[in-house]
């Protein structure tokens, strides 16, 4: 469903990807840990091109999406995206985020649109906040919202940038039991993160990108309880010994 | 005081007069200054790689440099006497002030509250987290629909203080418009000071209009800034 060929990044003098080839299959649920600064996040935002890549390749469902003549904003309604720091429209009511995309981007009616909201916002449990705004809202519901408002899009693909590292130990676990069930449904999922306990339960596949590049790629089984590289060793042990 | 209370209440229809029209003028120059204002800042921002797109933004940066770096002053000669040969300007008055002096002192006033304008919009629209803009194009809008629905409304709170000042500076400045003729309040007391001949008072009731104009200004500034942030 998405490649990417010889990905590269920098910024500035500063190369954060050196190369990435990677593939992502239709509803594989891809996990993507490493150290901080590593590029993990880099990588993540190249796949939607809200970073343009220095070089390489990022091809989306057979269309290479870093073509000039590619329509971004087309492609980007079909992978939605989950951020660290939630970035509900702060201007709306919750219904609102959640709608805006469907109606203004689509063209779907508002009654359909907020049907399906309401559908929605029942499956994470939060249908009384509609009419709030996010700023009403805590940080796990802010986040449950935020992937509603990507679901609402009916995306190919969900992209999820630490979606658990901003919250409060204590909603780290609503969080995550959304994408559980998200995962279980069959979506294809790309979600960087530091959480290695989901990244073991959930994860198809687990990359490893540690200084710009994808040093081992596996299972969960294979990464987590096999690791081949000595860098992959020593970083799990650090973070699994705490 | 004697003075001062003898010219008032002999010469109070001069001043009023001068005050609605400087009240006037300064919101004429603040509905420009923002129309004005709101294109330039957008041009200066665009980060579109688009040769016209980029000679426009080459063109709000100089805009900008030029209208801060010259004096209102001159600003205002040079519109009196350069834009009426470039379109024509209208003849008669509007509440007693010559439009053939108004309208170029009005595009002067205005282009030059832009540039202000267009530096306090920036400074909004940069305020906004960029996550913001980075969620909309997440949901497939593009960067003009993104900017319309999510990041202006959220600038435009963070920037109608900063345009009340503004606003308030123009009550101000719209003073020097009165060397051109235009009948604003500066120019009401100078009328009323060549009757009198009695320039001290004059000048004091002159200062005391425009301090109460300005002091009225900023406190409705303050109750719409409590509120907007409520």
């Amino acid at each position: 469903m998405i490649y990417t060929k010889g990905l590269k990044k920098s910024f500035g003098k500063l190369n954060v990807l050196n190369g990435i080839d990677s593939h992502i299959e239709k509803g594989e649920v891809v996990c993507v840990i490493g150290p901080s600064g590593s590029g993990k996040s880099t990588f993540l935002r190249c796949l939607n091109l809200l970073e343009e890549p220095t070089e390489g390749q990022v091809i989306f469902e057979g269309n290479d999406i870093t073509a000039p003549k590619t329509d971004i904003a087309k492609v980007r309604q079909k992978m939605g995206m989950v951020f660290q720091q939630f970035n509900l429209f702060n201007n709306m009511t919750i219904l609102d985020n959640i709608t805006v995309g469907p109606i203004r981007v689509k063209g779907l009616s508002k009654e359909a649109a907020e049907a399906k909201a309401f559908e929605l916002l029942d499956r994470v449990g939060l249908r009384e906040k509609a009419g709030s705004y996010p700023r009403e809202l805590s940080g796990g519901q802010k986040q449950r919202i935020a992937i509603v408002r990507a679901l609402a899009m009916d995306p190919d693909v969900m992209l999820f940038d630490e979606p658990t590292s901003a919250l409060d130990p204590e909603m780290v676990g609503e969080v995550l039991d959304v994408m559980k069930a998200l995962a279980k449904e069959g979506m294809t999922m790309v979600i960087v993160t530091h959480e290695m306990g989901f990244a073991k339960e959930v994860g198809d596949r687990v990359f490893f990108i540690d200084q710009g590049i994808i040093l081992e790629e596996g299972t969960p089984d294979e990464i987590f309880n096999h690791p081949k590289n000595q860098r992959t060793q020593d970083f799990l042990s650090k973070v699994l010994n705490v | 005081m004697g003075d001062i209370l003898e010219i008032l209440s002999k010469y109070y229809p001069y001043y009023l007069q001068g005050v609605r029209n400087t009240v006037v003028l300064a919101l004429i120059g603040v509905v420009g200054g923002v129309l004005c204002g709101l294109v330039i800042c957008l041009l200066r921002m665009s980060k579109s790689r688009n040769p016209l797109m980029k000679v426009l933004r080459a063109f709000a940066r100089v805009y900008i440099e030029v209208f801060r770096g010259t004096p209102v002053i001159v600003q205002l000669w040079v519109a009196y006497f350069g834009i009426p040969k470039l379109i024509p300007m209208p003849v008669g008055s509007l509440l007693g002030m010559n439009l053939e002096c108004m309208v170029p002192c009005m595009i002067a006033v205005s282009l030059n509250s832009g540039a202000y304008v267009a530096e306090i919009f920036r400074a909004g629209i940069e305020a906004v987290d960029v996550g913001q803009m980075e969620a909309a194009l997440c949901v497939g809008m593009k960067k003009g629909l993104a900017m319309r629905l999510v990041v202006l409304p959220q600038a435009i709170k963070n920037v109608v203080p900063a345009l009340c000042n503004e606003f308030v500076t123009l009550i101000k400045e719209t003073a020097v418009i009165s060397y051109l003729g235009v009948a604003d309040l500066f120019y009401m007391n100078s009328v009323v000071k060549t009757m009198t001949y009695n320039m001290l008072p004059c000048y004091l009731i002159l200062a005391g209009f425009y301090f109460v104009l300005c002091f009225a200004a900023s406190r409705l500034v303050g109750v719409l800034e409590r509120r907007l942030r409520a």
